[in-house]
């Protein structure tokens, strides 16, 4: 009789089973992590790869503004809060290749979170361009880029950058499928001279459309 | 110039695409009804494709979205959740998204005041 009482009280002390017991594993409380940080956590190093729309010329104003749209991908491996990238671009010629420009660069940022309002990035780096156009290549340092997150959503951000390059070399590109009329053309040369000497700065302005990769 | 601009806007277009894969619900039965202060969240994660076909990277887990969501809100308990998976095309790449979408019940000291 005794263990019979004590049987029933034990019994009725024990807590009744909750009613959403049967709630699957994806019902969690505070208390009950899903699962542990170290598999949870978000990395500190990961990939920001996006498509990216650049402005980059010497003339910001005037009627030939398209002449200066570069269009590409842009890729960044993120180290806690560094960021070596790599840009490759190009304004398509459609009609004809030799009408092109290519553009492709390495670079370094430094990032600084404003906390609750944005992500800001200063950075440098070199480049490198083929303008088939112009009959020339210019090779760059960009000792200056400003960046900003002005959209953050999920994965998605979307990110401004200005800066500035300054042309450091370059020569005029020599073959026969890219400047039929001849080698060495004046005007080409011409060109290539005020590039380099006399407008070597050259602005730019980025809008990039990124997603996170980790 | 006009031909080569609209055909730019087209490629462009054309280029950026999300195509939707599947959504799942990953919730049973008998769950206990979100109160009042509860609100929906969500957390995703991308991969990455070369021209939508080479897979170089997968999104994480559902559960690793699911407990990153319930660390991220402060969530008490997670209701509902669902499971969407799609790929954002953008030129050359394109981007495998999944994405966990579920009703946050906020922890007590969480709660709005009366």
């Amino acid at each position: 009789m005794p263990l019979a009482l004590a049987a029933a009280a034990a019994l009725a002390a024990a807590p009744a089973p909750p009613e959403d017991a049967a709630e699957d594993v994806l019902t969690s409380s505070a208390e009950a992590p899903l699962l542990p940080r170290r598999l949870s956590a978000r990395p500190t190093t990961y990939g920001v790869v996006g498509v990216g729309v650049e402005r980059f010329g010497s003339n910001f104003t005037g009627s030939d503004q398209f002449d200066n749209q570069l269009v590409g991908l842009t890729g960044m491996w993120r180290i806690s809060a560094f960021g070596p990238h790599a840009l490759l671009m190009t304004k398509p010629a459609v009609e004809h290749f030799r009408d092109s420009r290519f553009l492709v660069g390495l670079g370094l940022r430094g990032f600084y979170r404003v906390r609750g309002f944005t992500e800001l990035s200063y950075g440098v780096g070199s480049h490198f361009e083929a303008r088939l156009e112009d009959h020339y290549w210019l090779a760059y340092v960009t000792p200056l880029e400003l960046g900003a997150t002005i959209w953050d959503k999920g994965s998605w951000n979307i990110e401004l950058f200005v800066g500035a390059r300054r042309a450091v070399g370059g020569s005029l590109i020599n073959h026969y499928l890219i400047d039929p009329n001849g080698f060495n053309d004046a005007e080409a040369r011409e060109e290539l001279d005020r590039a380099r000497h006399e407008r070597p700065w050259k602005g730019f302005v980025r809008v990039v459309f990124a997603r996170r990769i980790d | 110039m006009m031909r080569l601009l609209l055909l730019s806007a087209c490629v462009a277009i054309l280029s950026g695409c999300t195509v939707p894969h599947s959504r799942q619900a990953l919730w049973t039965s008998h769950a206990a009804m979100p109160s009042d202060e509860a609100t929906f969240v969500a957390e995703e994660d991308s991969g990455l494709m070369l021209l939508g076909l080479i897979q170089l990277t997968e999104p994480d887990h559902y559960a690793v979205l699911t407990e990153r969501l319930r660390r991220r809100h402060r969530c008490a308990k997670v209701h509902h959740a669902q499971l969407d998976y799609f790929t954002d095309h953008w030129l050359i790449v394109a981007f495998p998204v999944s994405r966990v979408t579920a009703v946050c019940e906020p922890a007590a000291s969480e709660k709005p005041k009366p």
